[in-house]
């Protein structure tokens, strides 16, 4: 219980932080975790990816400032209400619809179970193979307009998994005589130098203190948390949106926030004349999502090995270091692991909204801290984490290689997260079209799971294609560059 | 035909891939086959993408790289050439924390880059980076020696006095 309580309070922190959001936190986390007892690792790990998206309301609410990817939508209607002194109402509809939403995951985590243990049990090395191109296929989602650089970058991360020793033939393959490189490549420093630094570089370059802004977060508290009571069925709609993007793989929370939004704003009566003026829907819709999404995500994640989401690509890195297998495993042997993720989820909601009540006005003011004195100790923290890995001096070498890439892939619009997912599933695709085919020769791509998995794929593909085009049309809700 | 930046990335890309490819041609079928048949089709995509960047107009990369993109997005604010000189400081503050940590080992190299840090980038007082520092350090101490038993790696300069 101390160690979620511990990860929930990190990830409240990172969350009010803009930037430093749950894959930074998990990134840093997972080093941490390598000694700990797998109980207490995922309790922290999951209360501190769980709770990111309550805090991150702070500085969207407060500055306009999305304190992570899945918060933009929220800056819409969320900051005109603090402009017009409803901030404390804001953020007690988004703390309210943040736990409902959360919990509503968690329960959809549980019910889905016994649903898929059967479903699971059933999947051999050509169906995780299908679902590990299921992954890959939303790729297309992430790269937005920009198609061929995603696939490119997801390519790359496919590529970046396969050094080291091939399993079937002990082959030693990209590692150029380096014995670090024998193991793979380790996704800690991976993901420190492709997501963190470039992240707190950008931070340095703007180099203001991230927001100056005071302002009283303690009004209207009680009455937003009743509009979310009011507005039930939306909580209950936008939770069910952010549980079904979240356990798409690979779609992440980017996008889940303004599926919400734009599903309120298309199906709420007189949305289209109030919201981006301060309609407390508004703020509910994707608060309710964002925070579902996490039980979403970690449905694919424990039952098929297939990351929701890029932080679930690290809690999967998380389950491989404590010597977990998702699928079958963790809904057998390891369930009570699972459970422990279940009740780590629906605790760090409850716990997240309690603290946030209690440190809203203590924690937005992390917001005002000046960049110059917040980045050196990101950047030691980060520093210190990356060596976590392997204890050598080669993981912060590694780090900094993929930290220098991942800024440039940023600052020139190359997606960033289509390389962590690729890297992640390598493993899972390759290992799995090489036991399919060498046991099933070709015959496998005619399985019946298969082919519903190859039409689900399909299917989600063109949904996920439409929905982004209806967003790019305006159809599914106002873009980022409206606000 | 412009070259921008986009471009040159995707040259590197084209680079890098056929070099791998080059070094991947002596691996057997089992170790070979998917690296090969992925960074082939890698290679054709960035040799696309390379057309494409040299062909387009650097406005209407920019244009339609971003729209849709699921990333953390950059603040283009700051302006390209003011953007990459601060760019520029602070990787050379962690590329100095690299070489001090390789150099002197952990121990040493962050309460030194810190205090220098808050001392000479951020023009802090020397008594508040003398506290941070400690503070980190006693942080360092307690969570990573104490909590986790971290064995740190020791600098090359240890190393050589033995």
């Amino acid at each position: 219980m101390g160690f979620l309580v511990a990860g929930v309070l990190m990830g409240l922190a990172l969350g009010a932080i803009p930037g430093l959001g749950g894959l930074v936190g998990l990134a840093i986390l997972l080093p941490f975790t390598f000694n700990m007892d797998r109980y207490a690792a995922f309790a922290m790990m999951i209360g501190m990816a769980s709770v990111i998206s309550s805090s991150d309301t702070i500085p969207s609410v407060l500055f306009a400032v999305p304190g992570s990817v899945a918060a933009q939508a929220t800056i819409m209607d969320g900051h005109p209400m603090a402009k017009r002194g409803e901030a404390g109402r804001a953020f007690g509809a988004a703390y309210m619809a943040s736990l409902l939403g959360g919990l509503f995951g968690a329960v959809v985590l549980t019910l889905s179970i016994p649903i898929l243990r059967p479903l699971v049990l059933a999947f051999g090395a050509p169906e995780f193979f299908m679902l590990g191109l299921l992954g890959l296929s939303m790729v297309s989602v992430l790269s937005g307009r920009a198609p061929i650089k995603g696939i490119l970058a997801a390519a790359i991360g496919l590529l970046f998994g396969v050094v080291g020793m091939n399993p079937q033939s002990s082959e030693l393959r990209w590692t150029f005589g380096w014995v670090y490189l024998l193991d793979g490549i380790p996704l800690v420093p991976l993901g420190l130098g492709i997501f963190a630094i470039p992240e707190i570089v950008d931070l340095m370059i703007k180099g203001t203190r991230i927001a100056d802004v005071q302002m009283d977060t303690t009004k209207g508290v009680v009455q937003g948390m009743r509009d979310v009571f009011r507005c039930w069925f939306l909580v209950l709609r936008s939770s069910a949106i952010g549980v079904w993007i979240g356990f798409l793989p690979g779609l992440g929370g980017g996008i889940v926030d303004w599926f919400a939004y734009g599903h309120a704003l298309q199906t709420e009566k007189g949305a289209r004349d109030t919201f981006g003026k301060g309609d407390v829907r508004g703020v509910i819709a994707p608060e309710s999502a964002n925070n579902a999404k996490e039980g979403g995500a970690l449905i694919p994640t424990i039952a098929f090995g297939v990351p929701g989401s890029i932080s679930m690509a690290l809690l999967l890195g998380a389950f491989m270091i404590h010597g977990l297998t998702p699928g079958p495993d963790m809904l057998t042997k390891d369930l009570d692991v699972t459970f422990t993720l279940i009740w780590s989820l629906a605790l760090a909601n409850v716990f997240a909204t309690g603290l946030l009540l209690l440190l809203t006005k203590q924690l937005a003011k992390l917001t005002a801290v000046r960049i110059h004195v917040l980045a050196p100790l990101v950047i030691v923290i980060t520093f210190l984490a990356a060596v976590q890995s392997s204890g050598t001096f080669n993981d912060v070498l590694t780090m900094l290689f993929f930290s220098v890439m991942g800024w440039i892939m940023k600052r020139f619009s190359w997606p960033r997260p289509p390389l962590v997912l690729g890297f992640v599933l390598s493993f899972i695709v390759e290992n799995n079209l090489y036991i399919a085919t060498r046991r099933y020769g070709m015959s496998w791509v005619t399985q019946p799971m298969v082919l519903i998995i190859g039409f689900v794929l399909i299917l989600s593909l063109v949904y996920s294609l439409v929905s982004l085009r209806r967003r790019d049309t305006g159809k599914g809700g106002p873009a980022p560059d409206d606000n | 035909m412009t070259i921008n930046g986009s471009a040159l990335i995707s040259l590197l890309l084209v680079v890098v891939l056929a070099a791998g490819l080059w070094e991947a041609k002596d691996w057997s079928q089992q170790a070979g086959l998917f690296p090969r048949a992925l960074g082939l089709a890698a290679l054709i995509l960035a040799l696309w993408q390379l057309i494409l960047d040299l062909v387009r107009r650097k406005e209407a990369v920019a244009e339609v790289d971003v729209a849709g993109l699921v990333d953390l997005p950059v603040d283009r604010d700051v302006p390209a050439s003011e953007a990459l000189r601060r760019a520029e400081i602070a990787f050379t503050w962690i590329f100095g924390l690299t070489f001090a940590t390789w150099a002197i080992g952990f121990g040493l190299a962050v309460p030194l880059f810190l205090f220098l840090y808050l001392l000479l980038q951020a023009k802090e007082r020397w008594w508040f980076a003398g506290v941070t520092t400690l503070a980190m350090a006693l942080f360092q101490y307690v969570v990573f020696d104490l909590l986790i038993h971290t064995n740190w790696p020791d600098g090359a300069i240890q190393q050589w006095l033995g």
